[in-house]
């Protein structure tokens, strides 16, 4: 079984290093110009539609795009707009409105108003394509050119961290002994007991908010991306950092992510308000669930493996089936008339104990412990429905006295430790909803907690770039760094 | 803009010759001195021509430097290094000479979050009400109005959103850049070009570390801008440049041209851009609202430009009226039309003053008389009367909100009759408003004292204080500093400190005065001093130094407020318009004229009846409505007169009397006395006494009643439900319900339906005189007697003949309108 699991990753190592020669030829003819038949020509997925999207898609999209022409599918592309010119002719760039108007002299023509012109590289590469006979290297047309296009090549980590970045993700490995956390186009690896800086796995996203490792301790899933933009969520060497499969692409960074228990699923969340699920032996999407109405912040399975729990800055947190992404149901209890604390609460984090209770948390001075299937039979849209949540009593509220919203939750040895706007790590019994401690404040906002019961650690990390290591049993701190390699201040 | 301006110079003829040569030239500021790598002082260069013509020549002038530590780029000087130097700057054939002097070029200067990153949100758009300045943001991203609370900024901007908007690591990826520069979809669409100075203040904030700790620094205590308060612009002179200067808290300034906030209150004359250079676009005046962070200032202007056949028909001036308003129209090339006929007149004036229409024989009388000053006269009469007295007390009455529902048990009416006798008497209005203010008693017995019985709670006071007195809506200042004023929220609280011990017996009418009880300012805590003159006893009722605050002459508000009121109440509209919203961004349509206005207001002793009288015998007032080819597009100089609906009440009365349901107001008197007698004879009688009550009342006249009549008619036609200070309550909307009450609503059914039997004695050719006259205080010409005398003689039955001659005089525009 393992040995299989190796070779498929073996493979897909293999098949990405040839891809990775492929575009290193690209980029070559690129700059070959106007030698005619080049060994590769600008394909439209790898080299043009990167550069659609990220400089023209913003106003030629939707109901409302400029002169009536929209570049968000392949289909719509090749339309022409209100002005009637081909934006396509192939093999005549000098006839395709889409080239014209990238090199127009007029600057009330030239694309894109009023904005840096689009680099010659660019420029060079679309003119190319078009020459070439501008066709399709996807399978559907009509699919969002966004949803399609391949996975970015990430830039190299700064050498040396000129501010301490905020961070954003953090976990400790299988045995404990090392801590990883999310830096600036990497992931950076320290030891958990005196801090010092061990790797740094590089060339991932911009910002890297989801980290997760395989029970084995040789991968990791790196979550993250670019802010507005672009989210990605992938199989990492946690040795090198080689991406070695990436599993999706979103439109907005991706801020969660979670294995089953069975290790068979990866599930993730994302800005853009999807969350996804793919099967981890060959990377194939199980479902995609668009159910939420703002970020979906976190993502937990049940250890039944029947649940995955989405929470959203919506104020809610959805239950849906793990092997088909159905929603199974919607917990409210962030919104005040279901609980004792005035305010309607953004959700920032959720997690299932080993009984299969549901935490989850945000705003509202309390981390919410609720049962999926009492929370469905209790759902519904009755006037009443307020009472008879008071009455079901499914819902504890485990709580502390802060005003800050909460982001981060870890649990672990069937306590919960969350901390967010105040910086204070505080650790409650789940059981018993009773706080058992406040660990020393962090000295800004805290935006990721990890544990590791078996060592008996907790890790926080903050907007000031500071991660604190503490002892669990005793409270006291056991390291704390800042986890900016290079960086002095 | 810039291009604009640029073409425009080329256009212009060269300054060299002669006769278009400035006398002298100024520059603003008089020295340069930039202690920053990053300050810059916009300069302003001013031709002075003859006839104390100014002209902008800050875009046409030379700059020449006696060694290069700055740089003059398009009027405003960069810094380059440390040392001083000479600008010599020749604009015009005249050289003046500024000394400049650079310092601080090598030290760091982070760019500031409270005074720079701020500003620059603002003048993006970024904060207003209707995107992220909203209570509730959008998308998710929430700022405060227009900058008000930077810690809410603070943390929305950086540590909030999971720190998504703002990237120290790619300063020029952070979303806050990419969305407003529509590299990323943005519902807001685009708000930034990289061009814009915004664009590296933002950049270079988030590249120095995103930092908000400077809420230390000092603040910013004041605006200068210049030019001001006013300038023309005389075509093809149409662009004038401004320079903005912050005054900060240490004593230091900073030129925030470039940072401030450019808005106009007038797009069809003016244009501003993001540098603050101000273009004329077509003829007319509006106010450039500057803003910086909270501090507002506005510099009005005058577009002229030469009109092709415009001649000044040079009409003579009555009084200071009429010179303020020709040399304004005459400014803009305006031609005032002609003064209208006796009949017009007559009727304009007795609805104005009194609400009414003239009684038919004064009509006649006045038309045939052949007195020269007949109309200064008919004037007089009018302000005498006790028709003038309950006409105008009403309006006053409508915004003191004077209502038996709040005002039980005759206080309504006894608050009514001491606001007619302010009229009637003549009251000094200092008097009578400081009588009102701090007034205390039993409402019951002291009719002012209802004043704070007829308003719920201490912050409407406050409001209502400052609108009805001081022309402001300060109610925005409740929750943060004015947006569109300089109001500021401890304004509003010192406004209601004022008032703050104010007691009112619960369920009872008593007003007093407590000794103790403060305001404090809802964030800061701080325990306000009451707005208006220092109060030195801490016992004294404060209402009474505020009241003397705000009657003495030279009091900004008070005695412009009231002129304009009275303004508005002859012409429908106010001077500055509307007249409850006084503030440097809404400018007056003739300034000058105001001022005169508050002025004799206040040298007469506050003399309401001696201000209305200039107005009325004004030719100003006295205007036709007809316009000219040179004063058609004209609706806020008061060329000619403007045309507006009878209000509800004066269109009640009108139909009453036209309908001959309703006998002249002039003639209650006489009918009281007799009542009274015959009540003296019998005082018992019920029927008596409701007779002599109702009389003096004057209930049947819906502009002339203590209180107001509640009733379909009314209310179609706008009559306020008295419920708020703003004169806005009263509309005059055009609907459809008007429409069908004035075709066969009840009142006029009913009132046309009788006139058949009022006028049952009178001939045909007596009845169409007598209607004539009184709808329209003039006789029929010839073609309408003809038409009449048809129409009779086609008309199946005399009753309906004569109904539907009521009918269709009632409906006509020139009966229905204020011409």
């Amino acid at each position: 079984m393992i040995a299989r699991h190796e070779l498929l990753l073996l493979l897909t190592r293999i098949v990405m290093n040839r891809f990775r020669l492929l575009r290193a030829l690209v980029v070559l003819c690129a700059f070959a110009t106007p030698a005619p038949a080049c060994a590769a020509d600008p394909a439209f997925l790898s080299d043009v539609a990167p550069v659609l999207v990220s400089r023209c898609a913003s106003c030629h999209n939707g109901a409302k795009a400029r002169s009536a022409y929209k570049l968000d599918t392949f289909a719509n592309l090749l339309q022409p707009g209100t002005s009637d010119a081909k934006p396509v002719v192939p093999g005549k760039p000098e006839e395709s409105e889409l080239y014209r108007r990238l090199v127009a002299e007029n600057p009330k023509e030239r694309m894109p108003p009023g904005d840096d012109a689009l680099s010659t590289n660019e420029i060079a590469a679309i003119k190319k394509w078009i020459a070439a006979g501008g066709t399709f290297d996807g399978s559907d047309r009509t699919a969002a050119i966004k949803s399609i296009l391949p996975a970015r090549k990430h830039p190299a980590a700064p050498e040396k961290y000129p501010v301490a970045a905020p961070v954003f993700a953090i976990t400790f490995s299988p045995d404990g002994k090392e801590l990883a956390t999310g830096g600036v186009n990497e992931v950076t690896v320290w030891d958990a007991v005196n801090g010092k800086l061990l790797r740094r796995l590089p060339r991932l996203p911009t910002r890297v908010h989801a980290l997760t490792y395989t029970s084995d301790g040789k991968h990791l899933i790196v979550g993250g991306g670019t802010t507005g933009e672009y989210g990605e969520i992938a199989l990492v060497d946690a040795k090198t950092g080689e991406r070695v499969r990436v599993f999706g692409t979103f439109d907005d960074i991706v801020l969660s992510a979670a294995f089953s228990s069975d290790g068979k699923l990866v599930a993730a969340g994302s800005a853009d308000r999807t969350a996804r699920a793919y099967h981890f032996a060959d990377g194939k999407v199980a479902w995609r669930a668009s159910l939420h109405s703002d970020w979906i912040t976190g993502v937990a399975f049940s250890p039944d493996g029947k649940w995955v729990a989405t929470s959203s800055k919506d104020r809610t947190v959805k239950v849906l089936e793990a092997n088909t992404g159905k929603l199974f149901t919607t917990f409210n209890g962030h919104r005040r008339q279901y609980a004792p604390h005035v305010g309607q609460f953004e959700v920032y984090a959720v997690a299932f104990d080993a009984t299969g209770t549901a935490l989850s948390v945000g705003g509202g001075a309390a981390i919410r412990a609720w049962d999926p299937v009492k929370t469905q039979d209790e759902n519904g849209s009755a006037a009443d429905m307020e009472e008879r949540f008071k009455k079901a009593g499914h819902t504890r509220y485990l709580e502390f006295a802060v005003g800050k919203p909460v982001f981060a939750m870890a649990l672990g040895g069937g306590h919960a430790f969350s901390a967010g706007g105040d910086g204070v790590l505080r650790e409650h019994d789940v059981a018993s909803g009773k706080l058992i401690r406040e660990y020393a404040k962090h000295t800004d906002w805290v935006y990721a907690v990890a544990v590791h019961p078996q060592t008996g650690r907790a890790a926080t990390g903050g907007f000031d770039g500071l991660v604190h290591v503490f002892d669990t049993k005793t409270g006291d701190a056991v390291t704390n760094f800042v986890a900016a390699p290079g960086f002095s201040k | 803009m810039r291009l604009v301006l640029l073409l425009l110079a080329f256009l212009l003829p060269s300054f060299a010759t002669a006769a278009d040569a400035p006398s002298r030239i100024e520059v603003y500021p008089a020295k340069v001195a930039l202690g920053s790598n990053r300050a810059t002082t916009q300069f302003v260069i001013t031709g002075h021509f003859a006839h104390g013509e100014t002209r902008d020549l800050t875009h046409n002038a030379t700059f020449t430097l006696s060694a290069p530590v700055v740089e003059v780029r398009t009027g405003v000087a960069f810094p380059k290094k440390d040392g001083k130097a000479e600008i010599t700057i020749v604009a015009g054939g005249h050289a003046v000479k500024v000394p400049v002097e650079v310092s601080g070029q090598s030290d760091p200067d982070p760019m500031r979050f409270r005074t720079e990153t701020l500003a620059v949100l603002t003048k993006q758009g970024c904060n207003s009400g209707s995107c992220h300045g909203s209570p509730d943001g959008k998308g998710g991203f929430r700022l405060s109005l227009f900058g008000y609370d930077p810690a809410i900024d603070a943390e929305s901007i950086v540590r909030g959103g999971l720190n998504r908007r703002v990237d120290a690591f790619n300063p020029a990826d952070s979303l806050m850049l990419k969305k407003p520069l529509m590299r990323v979809a943005h519902v807001g669409g685009k708000r930034l070009n990289k061009s814009d100075n915004g664009y590296r203040v933002l950049l270079d904030w988030i590249a120095s570390g995103a930092k908000t700790d400077d809420d230390k620094q000092p603040a910013c205590v004041q605006l200068l801008v210049y030019p001001g308060p006013n300038r023309v612009l005389r075509a093809p002179h149409w662009a004038q440049q401004l320079s903005v200067i912050a005054k900060f808290a240490d004593g230091t300034a900073r030129d925030v041209t470039s940072l401030a906030t450019y808005e106009i209150s007038n797009k069809e004359s003016l244009a501003v851009s993001d540098e603050g250079l101000v273009t004329g676009i077509k003829r007319g005046q509006g106010a450039v609202s500057v803003r910086y962070l909270n501090h507002l200032e506005s510099v009005h202007f005058t577009v002229t430009e030469e009109v092709e056949g415009f001649v000044w028909n040079n009409p003579a001036d009555v009084n200071f009226i009429d010179k303020h308003t020709h040399a304004k129209l005459n400014q803009l090339r305006v031609l005032p039309s002609d003064t209208c006929d006796d009949a017009t007149f007559l009727r304009r004036v007795y609805l104005d003053l009194t609400g009414l229409l003239p009684p038919t024989d004064k009509a006649k009388s006045f038309l045939t008389d052949t007195t020269a000053n007949k109309r200064a006269k008919i004037i007089d009469e009018l302000l005498a009367s006790e028709e003038f007295a309950r006409y105008w007390a009403l309006r006053s009455a409508d915004l003191m909100r004077v209502n038996p529902k709040t005002l039980p048990g005759g206080r309504a009416e006894l608050f009514a009759d001491w606001l007619i006798d302010g009229y009637r008497k003549n009251a000094p209005f200092d008097k009578a408003v400081t009588e009102l203010l701090t007034a205390t008693g039993d409402a019951a017995k002291v009719p002012a004292a209802n004043y704070f019985l007829a308003i719920p709670n201490l912050e409407d006071l406050a409001e209502t204080t400052a609108q009805l007195f001081m022309g402001s809506r300060v109610n925005c200042a409740k929750c943060h500093n004015h947006p569109f004023e300089n109001w500021t929220q401890e304004d509003y609280y010192r406004i209601a400190a004022v008032f703050t011990r104010v007691r009112k017996a619960p369920k009872g009418t008593m007003v007093s005065i407590a000794a103790t009880g403060e305001t404090t300012h809802p964030t800061s805590g701080k325990t306000l001093t009451p707005f208006g003159d220092a109060v030195t006893d801490p016992k004294a009722d404060r209402r009474v130094s505020f009241a003397k605050w705000l009657t003495k002459p030279g009091n900004p508000f008070f005695a412009r407020v009231e002129v304009n009121r009275m303004w508005f109440g002859l012409f429908g509209r106010g001077i500055v318009h509307p007249v409850d919203d006084f503030r440097s961004s809404n400018p007056p349509a003739i300034p000058e004229l105001l001022d005169a206005l508050a002025t004799e207001f206040e040298q007469s002793g506050f003399d309401r009846k001696h201000v209305l009288r200039l107005m009325c015998n004004s030719r100003t007032y006295q205007r036709s409505t007809a316009t000219n080819k040179f004063n058609e597009d004209d609706d806020t100089l008061f060329s000619h007169y403007p045309i507006r609906r009878l209000t509800a009440e004066q269109m009640q009365d009108a139909i009453g009397y036209a309908t001959g349901s309703l006998a002249p107001a002039s003639e209650l008197a006489e009918e009281l006395a007799r009542a009274e007698k015959e009540l003296a004879a019998a005082p018992a009688d019920r029927t008596k006494q409701a007779t002599v009550k109702r009389l003096k009342d004057r209930a049947t006249y819906a502009t002339q009643r203590l209180t107001p009549e509640q009733s379909a008619f009314l209310k179609a036609f706008g009559q306020p439900k008295r419920e708020s200070p703003c004169a806005c309550e009263r509309v005059d909307e055009p609907t459809v319900d008007q429409a069908l009450q004035l075709l066969n609503g009840p009142l006029v059914a009913g009132r046309v339906s009788s006139s058949a039997d009022a006028f049952a004695k009178l001939t045909d050719a007596e009845l169409t005189e007598w209607l004539w006259l009184a709808a329209f205080s003039r006789l029929p010409n010839e073609a309408e007697r003809k038409k009449v005398s048809g129409h009779f003689k086609k008309a199946a039955t005399r009753p309906d003949a004569v109904r539907d001659l009521v009918w269709a005089v009632i409906n006509t525009r020139e009966f229905l309108l204020q011409h």
